[in-house]
C-alpha cells in the first residue's frame, strides 16, 4: 500500500519531466552547395554529395561543383581517388555548361593506374559566353571495389578561367568521402 | 376477577417450568445467572407517528443491542411471543407499566423493558423503561431526541440500549451518530481527510468531489482536463513541426540549386521556431497542469471531510475558561477547568 502511495505521487512528477521535447541544434546545415555554411571561401570545388555510402560492389555517382564563380568560360579539373577501392565507370558532362545557349566541349580523361581524373570543359570560338553562380560540371559514376572509406582529393592544378582565359583563382576545395561497407 | 387468578395459574405453572429449566441449564448460563444477570424481555415499542413494522424492526435492533451489553439474560422475542399468543395475550396493546408487570410475570422473567417511538414535526422521539416485574417500579429510563432521516433511528435505538443498562455506548456506535444516517450505507467507510488526498492525487477534482465539494471538484476536473488538452494539443503541434523539419531538412540537404538551398534553410528554421514554440507551450501546460494537480491535491485535504481526531483536537483547543451559572449562589462564575 505504501509503494503504491508513492507511486501515485511520483506520477504527476514523471508526467512533468517525461513530456520534455527535444530540439534541434540550430546548426545543422551542411550542404557542401551552400555558400553561407562551407568553411572555405568561393569561388570554389567541391563534390556533391560530400559523403557517400555505398555497399562494396556497388555503384554510385558523385557530381563535381563549382561554387561562387563568376564569368566563368572554361575550366580544367583534376581530382584523386583510391584505385585499390574504386573504379571509373564513366564521366559525364554536368548542366553547369550545358544550360548556357551554347554548347560546350567536354574531355574527361581517367587514368586508372594513378587513380586520376581529368575533365576539360569550356565553350568554343570567340562567343562572350559565361556562366556565373553554383552549378555541376560533371558526373562521375564509380563501382566501389571494396569495403573502406577512400577520399576524393582535388588536385591544386585545377583551373577555371574567364571568356578572356584570365584564371579565376579557386580559393577553396571541398573533399569527398566514400564509405564502402 | 377471573383474569389475575388464571394469571397466577400460569405463573405459577411457568415460575416451576423455569425453576425446573434451572435446573436442566447449560453451566454457561448458570454462571450468567450466579454473575448477577437479570432475566429481561422486551416489549414491542409503542409506535407513534412510525408504522408498527418500523416500530417491530427497531424494537429488534433494540434487543440485539441489548444482547451486546452482556447485562442481562434476554428473552427470545419468538419465544416470548409464543408464549404470549398460548396465554392470549396481546402484545400490542401493552403499553402501560403496569401491562409490563403482568407480561413479565407470565413470561417469569425479572425485568421489562417497554418503549415507544413518536415523531412530532420532523423530530423523532425514544422513550425507554426497564421495570422491575417483582416491584413495580421502573428502575430506570431514557429517552433521545432526533432529527434527521429514517435511517438514523436505528443508531439512536442501539445507544439508548447500552444507556439503558449504564453503560458508557461503544466508540463506534458514537462514531455512526455523528455520521448520522450515511453510515447505514452498505460497505460505507467514514470519508476522510487523507481519502480526498489520496483521489485528489490519483485524479484532480475527486477529493472535493468525495467530500461533498461537487463545484470545485468539477471546477478542477474541467480546468486539469483543458490543461492536459492543450498539452497534448501542443504536443501534437510539436511533432508535426518536428516532421516538417525533417521533411526541409531533407530538401536542403537534396537541393543543389542556391535559391532552393536558401529557400529550405528558411523552411528549416522556421519549423524549428515553430518546434520551439509549441514545446514552450507543452511546457507551459505541463507546469500549469502539474501545479494545479499539486495544489488541487493540497486544497482537496485541507476542504477534505472532517475527522473524529479532528473534532478532538478542536475541542481541546478549547479555552480552559468558561462562564457558568450557579444556582447556589445564584450567580454567573467565571469557571477554569485543567485536565489532571
Amino acid at each position: 500500500m505504501k509503494t503504491f502511495r508513492h507511486l501515485i505521487i511520483l506520477v504527476p512528477i514523471l508526467l512533468m519531466f517525461s513530456c520534455d521535447n527535444e530540439i534541434p541544434e540550430e546548426d545543422v546545415f551542411d550542404n557542401p552547395l551552400d555558400e553561407e555554411e562551407v568553411t572555405y571561401e568561393t569561388p570554389a570545388l567541391t563534390f556533391y554529395p560530400k559523403e557517400i555510402e555505398t555497399n562494396a560492389g556497388g555503384s554510385f555517382s558523385v557530381e563535381v561543383f563549382v561554387l561562387g564563380v563568376e564569368n566563368m568560360s572554361g575550366s580544367y579539373v583534376r581530382f584523386s581517388f583510391d584505385k585499390a577501392r574504386l573504379q571509373v565507370v564513366s564521366v559525364n558532362v554536368g548542366s553547369f555548361f550545358t544550360d548556357a545557349e551554347q554548347a560546350p566541349v567536354f574531355i574527361s580523361e581517367v587514368d586508372g593506374a594513378n587513380g586520376l581524373i581529368n575533365i576539360n570543359t569550356s565553350f568554343l570560338g570567340s562567343d562572350s559566353v559565361s556562366v556565373s553562380g553554383t552549378g555541376s560540371l560533371a558526373e562521375i559514376v564509380f563501382t566501389a571495389l571494396s569495403a573502406g572509406n577512400s577520399t576524393l582529393s582535388f588536385d591544386g592544378a585545377s583551373e577555371l578561367v574567364d571568356k578572356d582565359d584570365q584564371t579565376i583563382e579557386i580559393k577553396g576545395f571541398g573533399e569527398g568521402l566514400v564509405n564502402a561497407q | 376477577m377471573k383474569r389475575p387468578l388464571t394469571v397466577f395459574i400460569f405463573s405459577v405453572v411457568l415460575m416451576g417450568v423455569v425453576q425446573a429449566q434451572y435446573t436442566s441449564l447449560n453451566e454457561e448460563t448458570k454462571s450468567m445467572i450466579d454473575e448477577g444477570k437479570k432475566t429481561t424481555a422486551v416489549l414491542d415499542f409503542e409506535a407513534r407517528g412510525i408504522n408498527e413494522r418500523e416500530a417491530k424492526t427497531l424494537t429488534d435492533r433494540f434487543s440485539s443491542a441489548l444482547g451486546k451489553t452482556n447485562k442481562v439474560i434476554l428473552v427470545q422475542r419468538t419465544m416470548m411471543k409464543e408464549i404470549l399468543e398460548e396465554q392470549g395475550f396481546q402484545q400490542s396493546g401493552c403499553t402501560s407499566d403496569e401491562c409490563a408487570v403482568e407480561v413479565g410475570a407470565l413470561l417469569g422473567c425479572q425485568y421489562m423493558i417497554s418503549g415507544a417511538i413518536g415523531k412530532i414535526g420532523n423530530s423523532y422521539t425514544i422513550d425507554v423503561k426497564n421495570v422491575s416485574v417483582e416491584s413495580g417500579a421502573t428502575e430506570n429510563s431514557q429517552s433521545s431526541t432526533y432529527a434527521g432521516p429514517k435511517d438514523g433511528l436505528i443508531v439512536e435505538i442501539e445507544i439508548l440500549a447500552w444507556l439503558l443498562m449504564n453503560l458508557e455506548p461503544p466508540k463506534d456506535l458514537l462514531d455512526k451518530q455523528k455520521r448520522g444516517a450515511a453510515a447505514y450505507a452498505p460497505g460505507e467507510k467514514p470519508k476522510t481527510k487523507v481519502g480526498a488526498l489520496m483521489r485528489s492525487l490519483v485524479v484532480p477534482g475527486f477529493g472535493q468531489i468525495y467530500s461533498g465539494k461537487k463545484g470545485s471538484g468539477f471546477t478542477i476536473l474541467l480546468l486539469e482536463a483543458g490543461m492536459v488538452g492543450m498539452a497534448a494539443k501542443s504536443n501534437n503541434d510539436y511533432l508535426a513541426f518536428q516532421t516538417e523539419w525533417n521533411t526541409q531538412l531533407s530538401n536542403y540537404n537534396a537541393a543543389t540549386v542556391p535559391s532552393e538551398i536558401a529557400d529550405y534553410k528558411i523552411l528549416v528554421d522556421q519549423a524549428r521556431s515553430d518546434m520551439m514554440a509549441s514545446n514552450d507551450q507543452l511546457n507551459l501546460f505541463i507546469y500549469a497542469s502539474a501545479g494545479l494537480w499539486a495544489v488541487n491535491t493540497i486544497h482537496a485535504f485541507f476542504v477534505g471531510p472532517k475527522n473524529d481526531d479532528d473534532d478532538e483536537e478542536e475541542a481541546s483547543k478549547s479555552p480552559p475558561f468558561q462562564l457558568a451559572y450557579s444556582p447556589l449562589t445564584n450567580q454567573v462564575k467565571l469557571q477554569w477547568e485543567i485536565d489532571l
